[in-house]
């Protein structure tokens, strides 16, 4: 994010920046004209003899010049502002080597309309490439460079004059001009190429991560990160004319560098209200009114440039803003901290990187420190870094949220259970108790010749009862877990001539009630499935008390689920059992066959 | 003591007022020679009132507030043996059942019984019989000692012996048409319930009691 404010600079050259820091990117020293060229491996040459010429009609052609018109400027990178017209730069070379040398001719930019490249032996033009834009496809180039590249061929010791024609009608005109030997050139340009590449397809890869994440948790701060990551890409891929070149109409001639700051300028702010202050311990009310209004004006500088042409004033407007936005965030981000989020910590390491190049920066206009390679390389990867950081601070907060929320959702549940059992105890007891007892009460009172009323009496007593225990099986509150489970197997026994042996082991801990009801329905439940479809001529359930959990087995000798376990009102009883398994933190486990089943449940204490 | 054909004297106890109430009325009108002596609300009241009223039968319910109708029922059974305790209450459970036949009950039924059933209980006991909804607990493993003595059930027994004949716990698995997992849950239990920790104690064990 912060980072932007250098991304904003023409690729690599810290034009802009150079100016906002008040810096000045000429530096040259006297040396005679032609330029001597022999060893020029990283680009750079001396500014002292280029030349320049506003050709106010836009007609001239290089025999018409006259170079007495033409000015030096004291740069190898000139700046023509938006006046629109058509610029010459000259300059005279000569090969020093003692060989053929192949050199090129750079002009590191992408976006002027056009450029016309000239090579003047005497007054014979020896080699020249006229109207090369970005709209000539990389392949029909005379060197396959995103960026203008002519090639420059000399014989030794041949002294040539240079002619380049340049024009930009919709914004500055920026003629950054580098020499370099060509195999300098094509090495720097694949450097180039895959280090932007891989940053950038790793910010499109995050974009289509974050849009997943979205689409699946319905959680819109990864909707700002895949914008966010996405803008950082469209910058990426524009400044260095990717998008130009391979991009269809007309999507070519976006101003990406500013939509995708823009952009993700917007999604960042918005992002790092959900990430940072959502989870402020306290609200900052002037923070999130600031925040606001720059994502306002940010989104209207986003329509602004999506609809108006490029205009004198848009750069510095940009720079205006973006260096607002980035020093708001600063300020942002660092007042959080004081607040002590957490978040904001992660993201200042986020930046982290970003920082550093201006520190680079400063210590090198304060010429302490010299700019690296990797410093200029860095410009690609602070936004990198930054975005991955922050995702993985998302990811982790996400998951954090998620535990949490199933924690809660776990203490709600069994507070709802908790509850819900509490007073269905009660209610069973005042029925069985009070109401139930009235009614023999009641009875007592009947006058003795009404049978019918008796009858309805003893129906509604049994009705009574049945509710009741269902509701709350009193056998549990009466005689506890294994004592209510003793009391079934005798009766189940009893009932279905299936030998029951009930077992409790080891010592007795007792589980809150709601536990041991749960843990009574399920083996109740496993004990009417074995007299209903087992088959079975025996069965054994005990309790074994461990210092570390309780376990349950339930066994028959009958012929097993077969292979209608899934359909058969047994499976629905096993669902049953499961969950509640589940619901007290234990484990449940079928082991079925022709000889009997046995099913395991170890359930924890706490 | 009295004879069919005179009076019975009853006492009530019961902590449900209602029912207590409603149960004297019924019984005074179904049978004239029933007469209830004294009702009682609490367990603490119980034995004074026998002292007091002398009655032939008393219906206790289990269910009284301290001390309970079991506790009552045992100091009935040791200072009045005489008299003819009969257990009122709404659980059927075979644990009470047979706590109230040890505790000396002349009979044990549930409140929702008819009256006529009632009467018929009261003037069998006074003849002598006793009166269980259930008959006593013929434990059907009591003749198997392992259950008794250590609480093994017959699978365990088998995995002991499996294991005395060297098996390991997937071979036993296969043998027992169980998983991996069970034979190692049977295993576990059976250390629980012997209070062992190695497998020599349980080969000790499976040798010392011919396994």
């Amino acid at each position: 994010m912060m980072s932007q404010l250098f991304l904003l600079i023409p690729t690599g050259r810290w034009l802009l920046l150079g100016l906002l820091l008040g810096l000045t990117a000429a530096s040259g020293w006297a040396q005679p004209c032609p330029l001597q060229l022999d060893s020029l491996s990283s680009g750079t040459y001396p500014s002292d003899c280029l030349l320049t010429f506003a050709d106010s009609t836009g007609q001239l052609t290089p025999r018409q010049l006259d170079l007495s018109q033409f000015k030096p400027v004291g740069t190898t990178q000139p700046n023509f502002g938006t006046d629109g017209l058509t610029h010459w730069l000259t300059f005279t070379c000569q090969n020093a080597a003692k060989q053929a040398h192949q050199f090129v001719l750079e002009v590191d930019i992408v976006y002027a309309d056009e450029m016309s490249f000239y090579v003047l032996d005497g007054q014979r033009i020896s080699y020249q490439i006229e109207h090369d834009s970005w709209h000539v496809p990389l392949w029909k180039r005379s060197i396959p460079s995103r960026y203008f590249a002519f090639p420059l061929n000399l014989t030794p010791g041949q002294t040539v004059r240079v002619l380049l024609r340049a024009q930009e009608e919709g914004g500055t005109l920026i003629t950054p001009i580098h020499i370099w030997e060509r195999s300098a050139y094509e090495l720097y340009y694949s450097t180039e190429t895959n280090i932007l590449i891989l940053p950038a397809i790793i910010l499109l890869f995050l974009t289509v991560v974050g849009l997943g994440v979205f689409i699946v948790s319905r959680n819109l701060i990864w909707l700002f990160y895949a914008v966010h990551a996405f803008g950082t890409a469209v910058y990426n891929l524009n400044i260095e004319g990717v998008l130009a070149h391979y991009l269809p109409d007309p999507f070519n001639t976006i101003k990406g560098y500013a939509l995708g700051v823009s952009l993700s300028y917007m999604a960042n702010l918005l992002f790092t209200q959900q990430y940072v202050y959502k989870r402020l311990p306290k609200p900052i009310g002037w923070l999130r009114w600031a925040t606001y209004g720059l994502i306002g004006v940010q989104a209207t500088w986003f329509l602004y440039l999506l609809v108006m042409p490029f205009q004198d004033h848009t750069a510095d407007v940009a720079l205006l803003i973006t260096g607002i936005t980035a020093a708001f965030m600063l300020m942002y981000l660092l007042t959080c901290l004081a607040k002590g989020s957490d978040e904001a910590r992660i993201y200042l390491l986020a930046i982290a990187p970003f920082l550093l190049i201006v520190l680079v920066r400063v210590l090198d206009s304060a010429g302490i420190l010299e700019t690296q390679d990797w410093h200029y390389y860095l410009r690609y990867y602070a936004p990198l870094f930054e975005i991955i950081v922050l995702g993985i601070g998302a990811t982790r907060q996400l998951i954090h949220e998620r535990e949490a929320t199933l924690i809660q959702l776990g203490n709600t549940q069994k507070e709802v259970i908790l509850t819900q059992e509490t007073e269905r105890r009660r209610i069973a007891q005042d029925l069985h108790d009070d109401v139930g007892t009235s009614l023999l009460a009641l009875r007592g009172k009947l006058p003795p010749a009404s049978e019918e009323a008796y009858e309805l009496i003893n129906q509604i007593i049994a009705n009574v009862r049945t509710v009741s225990h269902n509701l709350m099986p009193d056998e549990l509150t009466m005689l506890g877990l294994g004592g209510a489970l003793a009391e079934t197997a005798e009766r189940l026994g009893a009932a279905s001539g299936i030998r029951f042996l009930f077992v409790s082991a080891g010592e007795v801990i007792p589980l809150p009630q709601v536990k041991e009801l749960a843990i009574y329905r399920a083996v109740l439940e496993l004990m009417h499935n074995v007299v209903r479809h087992s088959g079975a001529t025996e069965a054994v359930v005990q309790l074994v008390y461990h210092p570390d959990g309780l376990n349950i087995m339930v066994e028959d000798n009958g012929h097993g689920f077969g292979n209608h376990k899934a359909d058969s009102a047994s499976g629905i009883g096993l669902k049953n059992v499961a969950s509640r398994t589940e619901w007290l933190g234990g484990r449940m486990a079928i082991d079925t066959s022709v000889r009997g089943t046995t099913i395991r449940l170890d359930v924890p204490y706490t | 003591m009295t004879s069919a054909a005179s009076s019975v004297r009853i006492l009530l106890a019961d902590d449900h007022t209602l029912f207590s109430d409603g149960l004297a009325l019924q019984l005074a009108q179904a049978d004239p020679a029933m007469t209830v002596v004294g009702q009682v609300f609490r367990g603490a009241d119980v034995l004074p009132a026998v002292q007091a009223h002398t009655p032939h039968v008393v219906l206790l319910d289990i269910n009284l507030p301290a001390p309970t109708g079991i506790e009552c029922l045992r100091q009935l059974s040791d200072t009045y043996p005489a008299v003819k305790t009969i257990m009122l209450t709404m659980y059927a459970y075979k644990r009470f059942v047979d706590e109230c036949r040890g505790a000396g009950a002349a009979a044990y039924l549930l409140k929702h019984v008819q009256i006529s059933t009632m009467i018929d209980t009261i003037r069998r006991v006074l003849i002598g019989e006793r009166i269980f909804p259930t008959s006593p607990t013929v434990d059907l493993h009591a003749a198997d000692s392992f259950v008794v003595r250590f609480k093994l059930t017959p699978t365990e027994l088998k995995v002991i012996r499996l294991m005395r004949q060297g098996l390991n716990t997937q071979q036993i698995g296969d043998q027992l048409f169980v998983s991996f997992e069970t034979v190692k849950s049977h295993r576990k239990n059976i250390y629980r319930k012997l209070t062992i920790t190695h497998l020599s104690d349980l080969i000790a064990f499976a040798h010392e009691h011919g396994l």
